[in-house]
């Protein structure tokens, strides 16, 4: 598995550089835009894993690559495994990498002035906290479940012309509540906001926090299971 | 393994695809041969490199490469682990293009434990390979010297080359057949043999130079399977008029051979089985030797009957291997 993992990181490598570059430049939009820090972490997080999910399929048909892949010394569950480390640890990296640079420069806004644009983003108080950690859980959780979908898709598929359109349409689906949510009752409505404004509180925080963590870990992992019996049988 | 033992084995392949099948393929590779495999495209060379190398099921048949089992070393971590004795180039450059020199030596080094830096870097000098450059910048013949850099640099006992020539220039084609010998040639501490080759080529003329066996595959079934010398250094192409045609096969000069012969409009050509003899017996009919591709298109294209035009007539049983000639 870790030659896999390695393998994947050198090919990724370039694909990285230039994702580090657009996440910075979202995440700089993001900010301005809503006027804070908090989405940032989530957004680079589902940018990473949307991007390499889509792009993992398109090495993989690029010149044969995934048929000369088979003839090193892996097997297919090394390399289905390597790319699942590989992707998850790449997206925490360079999130957290965001998370941590956002904490660094509210702490420092705390003590030192810093210019109003990048004062009024940061994180202020307790509440943004929790809003930052949980909307990072939020993040990984859809980052996660996105890939957990489409990524034994393409072990089975490759890179077809209907595989093609796969991450934009979980993108689809992972926005569809807020169209869904016009047409339901007032019942449910209001059970909803009950819902929302217990997650509002720290407790509800936590346990959402936990709840997004949890859930993706175990459908990520799943996920593994369900590609490595489709990749062993697929004919390349 | 033992000395002398067959490094690939191949026993009754047999695949089947919508519009193909392989039937049957029987063949061994043993150290210090080097085997070609020839044959039209689409007859199925490559579908028997890859059930080779597990990347493909077999409906039939069992392959095995170094003892070990073909179909486990996709699956199997401990089957995986012979693949580091197995130098694998394909027929195209078979990388993500974006991928410079440099990094697809280091994916390689974290490929193999075997990997040998040293020996690369040698083969990319040699070559004249720039590390700067991205796969998708270089040439057919030069990313075919990049994957045959990595598949010499990591000390395999397996060379698998499918169509690894085609593209190379003729004094490049010349240096890798240098590398190709010396690495067959190599020997234990005994002074066993320890290496092999097994090449699918369309350049007849590299396996005319290297190749210790040939075997024909057309349409999924082995047409022969012969001692490369067998074909060029005895058979012979007897240039006949038709009226000597008849006179020749009834002679015995085929040596108890089935005639094979190929119909043109100056002549016909007949498949001799030894020239030798032949220009004994029959010393004012032309009889040129035999190259690989004359063999090939006397197997795929020649007919047995003296009626009519060509009509390729195959043979019955699945390999020819010099008897039914």
């Amino acid at each position: 598995m870790k030659r896999a993992f390695a393998i994947e990181a050198i090919v990724f490598s370039k694909y990285i550089r230039q994702m580090l570059l657009s996440a910075v430049f979202v995440a700089s939009c993001l900010a301005v835009g809503t006027g804070s820090i908090i989405g940032a972490p989530m957004t680079v997080f589902m940018m990473l894993t949307f991007g390499m999910v889509a792009s993992s399929a398109a090495y993989d048909e690029q010149n044969g690559w995934a048929t000369y892949r088979l003839a090193m010394p892996m097997s297919r569950r090394d390399v289905v495994i390597g790319r699942y480390a590989f992707i998850l640890a790449a997206s925490l990296a360079i999130s957290g990498l965001f998370a941590v640079a956002g904490l660094g420069l509210s702490a420092l806004g705390q003590v030192v002035t810093l210019p109003e644009i990048l004062d009024t983003v940061l994180l202020k108080n307790g509440d943004d906290l929790m809003a930052y950690a949980a909307t990072s859980a939020v993040g990984v959780c859809t980052g996660l479940l996105l890939a957990s979908f489409c990524l034994p898709m393409f072990f089975k598929l490759g890179q077809t012309k209907a595989t093609h359109w796969l991450p934009f349409a979980m993108v689809l689906v992972t926005m569809s509540p807020f169209f869904v949510m016009q047409g339901l009752g007032e019942d449910t409505l209001a059970s909803i906001m009950q819902l929302l404004n217990y997650v509002q509180t720290p407790a509800g925080i936590g346990v959402m926090t936990s709840a997004c963590l949890g859930v993706s870990v175990v459908v990520y992992v799943a996920s593994v299971c369900v590609a490595i019996r489709f990749y062993e049988k697929r004919e390349l | 393994m033992a000395a002398g033992s067959a490094l690939i084995e191949a026993h009754g392949l047999t695949k089947h695809y919508d519009g193909f099948t392989l039937n049957n393929v029987t063949f061994s590779v043993q150290a210090g041969q080097v085997v070609g495999f020839v044959g039209q495209n689409g007859a199925g060379k490559s579908t028997i490199i890859k059930a080779l190398l597990g990347i493909i099921e077999l409906d039939a048949g069992e392959a095995r490469i170094l003892d070990a089992p073909s179909a486990k070393l996709a699956h199997d971590a401990r089957a995986a682990a012979v693949k580091e004795q197995i130098g694998v180039v394909f027929d195209t450059v078979s990388l993500p293009g974006q991928l410079k020199v440099g990094e697809v030596g280091e994916i390689m080094a974290r490929a193999y434990r075997s990997w040998d830096a040293q020996v690369f870097e040698g083969h990319l000098e040699t070559f004249g390979l720039d590390a700067g450059k991205t796969a998708k910048a270089l040439s057919r013949g030069m990313g075919m010297k990049l994957g045959l850099a990595c598949a010499l640099s990591h000390h395999p006992r397996v060379l698998i080359l499918d169509e690894a020539t085609a593209g190379l220039d003729p004094l490049a084609r010349d240096e890798v057949l240098d590398m190709l010998r010396e690495f067959v040639a190599a020997e234990d501490e005994r002074g066993n043999p320890q290496n092999a080759i097994l090449m699918s080529s369309h350049i007849t003329s590299d396996l005319d130079k290297i190749a210790d066996q040939i075997i024909c595959i057309d349409r999924g079934e082995m047409v022969f399977a012969l001692a490369k010398d067998e074909i060029t250094d005895m058979m012979g192409i007897a240039r006949c008029r038709a009226a000597e045609v008849e006179d020749v096969v009834q002679s015995g000069a085929l040596v108890g051979a089935q005639p094979r012969m190929l119909r043109h409009d100056y002549g016909i050509d007949l498949l001799v089985p030894n020239r030798f003899v032949f220009a004994q017996m029959y010393p004012n009919i032309p009889c040129d030797h035999m190259t690989i591709d004359d063999y090939m298109a006397f197997m795929l294209k020649g007919s047995t009957g003296l009626e009519g035009a060509n009509q390729p007539d195959r043979p019955q049983s699945a390999i020819s291997k010099g008897d039914d000639r």
